[in-house]
């Protein structure tokens, strides 16, 4: 999907059929088998690997290593491609675009001579390990997303200490925003039924700035009575799922396998290359 | 059921609905000069007294912005009273027993709500996630499969088990609403509108769903503008900030100065029949039915009368 030929119509359509719809995290694959609490702990660090990895072809392993799980984890490719790219662009185009341009060293193109603006080599390489960095550590984030439902998400952050009232916050903003992009589309609906034609992309957006306003106003107070919905049936700001954490010994084997991994970039990185 | 005594009741002219009903009138909730403000100084309720008996349909009725969701939102612990207590089995409801697990769990488990937006309820991946939803946080895991399996297929929604609840109809969503408050199993059911949103043949659904859910034992409070669900109700509670009439669904649909006043409807038949009685001055109608069944019954008897007399 191309960002730029969609309507927010489709924009919401796509990002609640990838973000809510969970159809990966139930299904079977190496990723979702391992207890949450473990995959957590490891992808996070595969993050924070892929960020201070200082060379190209490290950070090449990496992404391609995030490609392999992916493979085992049945999530179809293109799936999984679509969803990390999906905002790449928009994330690191303005600030890698700049690189290009303003990093001094070998002049590859002379767009002006003065002042002196140069696309050199050495902002190729920059914009492009920069850019290839952020993907994987995003395509490393959308794999626990993809892999893990939200609860179980959530569950393993409190387990792991973060306290109840910041889960329970982050839950009801995941199902507010959720919420607020159906009454966007609903009220975008309305208009055009009102309007007898479809709008384009560019007044699709306007239109739907326009409708903001209104739209923040009402949906605070579906936020509120979002919370008073889950208090209602039992909610107690602590996340409760029907899977059981178990930490089994493919667990161990998954945490030993990745550590070793991680290990071997990081030895690459900083002492070989 | 009570057909018979209804009869005979017509007969005598005597109002006696609901005889078999609340003889042993155990309280339920019991308000004591309940008064809500909303931080923003709009006071929604005044004063409120009243009481819910168990095993009774009660009916709150009353314009828009009476403060019907607001006593219902109060009813069910999530709002607490400026003013005034509220009392859940004889002890008073209080913000610190709701923060307490054990006696959170023992209240949520008892008392269950449908709000009126079923898009407010359904926030889950599946249909079947918010339906499990309740049960997973109040009981144990077995517990609540089963009751989430047995809910969905009891009312007849287990084909949209795996449906993302966006994408289902706004009656499917309403029913899986229901259903994520009915796997619960609460001995209380407060409902918000219950039939708002629904077509014909599922308003008929969801009246006949409360028949027989109370017929099973169950308490339900439900707020409504639709008179032929305000006409299966036990007792009603017409709210307009304050409580300004209370009564059987009967005395409400023959109160005109009050129908008028408060912009509240009458079920059809209920029109029917008072313009018979109004216009051709027909003694033999004491009771005006609110319901088929009794209009049926009523219709019956005076055309057994007219037959009768013929012979
Ligand atoms: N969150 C809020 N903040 C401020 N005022 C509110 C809020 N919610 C409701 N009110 C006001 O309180 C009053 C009662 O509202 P409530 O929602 O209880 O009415 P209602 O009887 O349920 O109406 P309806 O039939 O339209 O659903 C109204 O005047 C309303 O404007
Ligand atoms: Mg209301």
């Amino acid at each position: 999907m191309k960002l730029f030929d969609k309507t927010i119509e489709g924009v919401i359509k796509y990002i609640n059929e990838a973000v809510f719809a969970e159809k990966y995290a139930k299904s079977r694959g190496i990723l979702q088998s391992i207890n949450p609490k473990i995959k957590l702990i490891v992808i996070l660090s595969f993050v924070v690997i892929t960020v201070l990895t200082k060379h190209l072809e490290v950070i090449f392993g990496l992404y391609v290593l995030s490609l392999i799980f992916c493979y085992f984890s049945n999530v179809p490719l293109k799936h999984y491609l679509k969803r990390v790219w999906f905002f790449i662009p928009i994330f690191t185009g303005i600030i890698a675009l700049p690189i290009i341009f303003i990093t001094p060293g070998k002049p590859i193109y002379v767009l002006l001579n003065s002042p002196y603006i140069a696309i050199t080599y050495e902002g190729i390489y920059y914009a492009t390990i920069f850019t290839l960095r952020v993907a994987t550590a995003v395509s490393y984030a959308v794999l626990l997303t993809i892999t893990t439902t939200w609860n179980d998400i959530t569950k393993s952050l409190n387990k792991l200490g973060i306290p109840d009232m910041v889960i329970t916050i982050m839950t009801i903003a995941y199902r507010y925003i959720f919420l607020l992009m159906n009454t966007l589309i609903d009220s975008m609906y309305s208009r055009k039924s009102r309007l007898c034609k479809n709008l384009g992309m560019k007044e699709s957006w306007i239109e739907a700035g326009k409708n903001m306003g209104a739209l923040f106003i009402k949906t605070h107070q579906m936020g509120e009575d979002l919370y008073y919905a889950m208090l209602s049936r039992g909610y107690l700001n602590e996340p409760q799922t029907y899977s059981e954490f178990h930490t089994e010994t493919k667990d161990y084997i998954f945490l030993i396998i990745s550590i070793f991994i991680m290990a071997i970039a990081i030895i690459i990185d900083r002492c070989i290359l | 059921m009570s057909e018979n005594i209804n009869n005979i009741s017509n007969n005598i002219g005597i109002n006696n609905d609901n005889v078999n009903k609340n003889i042993n009138k155990e309280i339920i909730f019991k308000l004591k000069n309940v008064s809500y403000k909303y931080p923003d100084g709009t006071l929604a309720l005044d004063k409120i007294n009243m009481e819910v008996y168990r095993g009774e349909i009660l009916a709150i009725i009353g314009s828009n912005g009476a403060g019907k969701t607001t006593l219902l939102k109060i009813l069910n612990g999530l709002e607490f009273p400026s003013n005034g207590e509220v009392y859940f089995e004889g002890k008073k409801l209080t913000e610190k027993i709701l923060t307490n697990k054990e006696s959170m769990k023992y209240f949520r488990s008892r008392v269950g709500f449908v709000f009126q937006d079923p898009d407010i309820m359904l926030f889950s991946p599946t249909v079947w996630d918010d339906v499990a939803f309740g049960p997973l946080h109040l009981y144990s895991k077995e517990k609540a499969i089963n009751s989430t399996d047995k809910t969905l297929k009891d009312m007849n929604i287990y084909k949209l088990k795996d449906k993302h609840p966006y994408n289902i109809s706004g009656g499917e969503k309403k029913k899986a609403s229901i259903a994520s408050v009915m796997s619960i199993e609460p001995e209380v059911i407060l409902m918000d509108e219950p039939t708002s949103y629904l077509d014909p043949k599922s308003k008929k659904y969801i009246i006949q769903l409360i028949k027989k859910l109370n017929k099973m034992g169950k308490t339900i409070v439900f707020v409504s503008h639709d008179p032929n669900l305000i006409s299966v109700a036990d007792m009603c509670y017409v709210l307009n900030k304050k409580i300004i009439f209370s009564g059987y669904p009967r005395d409400v649909f023959s109160n005109v100065e009050l129908l008028e006043r408060e912009n509240l409807d009458v079920p059809e038949i209920t029109k029917l029949f008072k313009k018979i009685k109004d216009d051709l001055g027909n003694n033999n109608i004491d009771k005006i039915p609110i319901n088929i069944d009794e209009g049926y019954e009523l219709l019956k008897s005076i055309l057994n009368n007219v037959n009768n007399k013929k012979e």
